[in-house]
């Protein structure tokens, strides 16, 4: 009896939907940039403060004795100055509304003006804290590969 | 209005864009090879999905901006438009990919801790079963030495004396020119020196008490109770204790003892529950010294009874399964019995029965 009666309420709301139709609010369309930026904001952040807590624990933990652990809190502090970095250049090029207007042959020039002209232009040479970033964490996972391979008989 | 020059950041981000992806490429590689070598390590784990995470974050950030600028200097401004928030939305999800990854390394850290206390904790107990196997096994064969040498000394001696006797009297009734004479003397000469080896056999067999000292065996049952006050304490258990008035001497191996009562008392007290009683008492009979420890735990099954002293039979979760093996074992080397009762949501009863033979309390 049970199915039969499953399958009247089905039915049923089928004819409800139907005759009684109304806007679909099931989900909201997400076409607005600011939504965008806000995102890419927030991920930097979430990012930056994870790598400053993973630094923070391996300090407190006392493992910069290792070696690689010492490598991976350096990875760390610049994954952090990078994702602060984008946070500030992002910040920017909102606020003031920077954008690069003359290429002539590759020959472009970045208009500037502002108090945060200077600042924007040195967020846009992210990849000096990336980098690093990434060098040091290469050094950091070798080192724990290294012991590895003295650990093997 | 100041106008800056774009090329040093064109350059940096080309050039920076592909160290990013060599190094996280290298990165991980070098982090899979970490983890082929260990699957089990929790550590090596956590730096895999971080390294794969990171180059993935890499490779999509790179790959992003060197086709982007590629795209922007060939004019195909339009398709770089288009890319551009997929490129940027994906980078986004993998920033947050890796700071759930590395997040997660708090709990990573406190299970690495744990394991790497379970193992500092089970070294110790492999290091303390070996002291006492090594302990045992020097007592077996020190009474193994022993007793061989009394058997050895109680064989040779008779025959020895009838050898030396007649050989003595052969050389007082022979004349001094008679040849048989240096015969005898040889004899006699063979005889004493086997006396000798007799005696250096029975010197061993006096030494069979350096194992075991007089002691007192309340002392040594204070001591464990002693040790194992806190624990009683920590799970509010009664402990009543009724020892014997008088001292109990009698020919023992202090150490082997303490580590067999401290084991039953631990059973004890893991098997009782908080408020619950531990009961204690030692006794004498006239060829006994006795030692009763009784808990109101939650008791054993029969079947359970039966297999408690068989080697690697446990029913703790980590356990060796040897504790009751080496208390038989150390019960046996003193010539004693040990007898379990046990009834579930009861008790347990342990009595241990050591002989008095060698006591010296009367003396």
């Amino acid at each position: 009896m049970r199915p039969c009666r499953g399958l009247t309420l089905f039915w049923g709301l089928l004819l409800a939907i139907w005759l009684w139709p109304s806007p679909a609010l099931a989900y909201i369309s997400h076409w607005d940039p600011a939504e965008a930026f806000f995102i890419r904001q927030v991920a930097y952040l979430v990012f930056a403060l994870a790598m400053l807590f993973f630094a923070l624990e391996l300090k407190l933990e006392n493992l910069q004795e290792h070696p690689g652990f010492r490598q991976l809190i350096w990875a760390s502090v610049f994954f952090v100055l990078w994702n602060l970095n984008c946070v500030i250049g992002q910040f920017l090029s909102l606020t003031f509304d920077i954008r690069v207007t003359d290429i002539t042959g590759g020959q472009g020039v970045l208009p500037l003006n502002g108090p945060g002209a200077w600042v924007y232009y040195l967020t846009k040479l992210d990849h000096l804290w990336l980098v690093p970033a990434f060098f040091f964490f290469y050094r950091g996972i070798r080192s724990f590969g290294r012991d590895r391979e003295a650990d093997l008989p | 209005m100041t106008t800056l020059p774009i090329m040093p950041v064109w350059l940096v981000d080309i050039i920076g864009s592909f160290l990013v992806l060599v190094l996280s490429l290298a990165t991980f590689g070098r982090a899979r090879r970490l983890v082929a070598r260990d699957r089990e390590n929790a550590l090596y784990l956590f730096l895999y999905w971080l390294c794969l995470a990171l180059m993935l974050f890499g490779v999509s950030r790179a790959l992003g901006h060197l086709v982007g600028r590629v795209l922007l200097f060939s004019g195909q401004d339009t398709l770089w438009h288009y890319i551009r928030p997929y490129s940027g939305g994906l980078n986004a999800i993998l920033s947050l990919t890796i700071a759930s990854i590395t997040l997660f390394f708090h709990h990573i850290q406190k299970l690495y801790r744990r394991m790497q206390a379970d193992h500092q904790h089970l070294e110790e107990t492999s290091k303390e079963i070996l002291a006492l196997n090594r302990e045992m096994e020097a007592l077996v064969m020190e009474r193994t030495m022993s007793e061989m040498a009394l058997g050895m000394a109680d064989g040779i001696r008779n025959p020895l004396h009838v050898i030396g006797g007649f050989s003595h009297r052969l050389l007082k009734k022979a004349a001094p020119d008679d040849p048989s004479r240096h015969w005898a003397q040889a004899i006699t000469e063979a005889a004493k020196r086997l006396e000798e080896m007799v005696g250096k056999f029975e010197a061993l067999a006096q030494n069979k008490k350096s194992f075991f000292t007089q002691e007192d065996f309340n002392r040594i049952v204070r001591e464990v109770l002693e040790i194992l006050q806190v624990e009683f304490e920590h799970k509010n258990l009664h402990l009543v204790t009724g020892l014997h008035p008088h001292p109990l001497y009698c020919q023992l191996n202090r150490h082997l003892l303490k580590v067999a009562i401290a084991h039953l008392m631990r059973n004890a007290i893991e098997a009782t529950a908080t408020q619950g009683e531990v009961r204690v008492t030692t006794n004498e009979d006239k060829h006994h010294i006795l030692l009763v420890i009784e808990d109101t735990g939650c008791g054993m099954a029969p079947e359970v009874v039966t297999k408690v002293f068989e080697p690697y039979y446990t029913t703790k979760i980590g356990g060796t399964g040897l504790g009751m093996v080496f208390v038989r074992q150390i019960v046996d080397e003193h010539r004693g019995t040990i007898a379990l009762d046990s009834q579930v949501d009861i008790g347990t009863t342990v009595t241990i029965r050591l002989p008095v033979r060698f006591s010296e309390a009367e003396i």
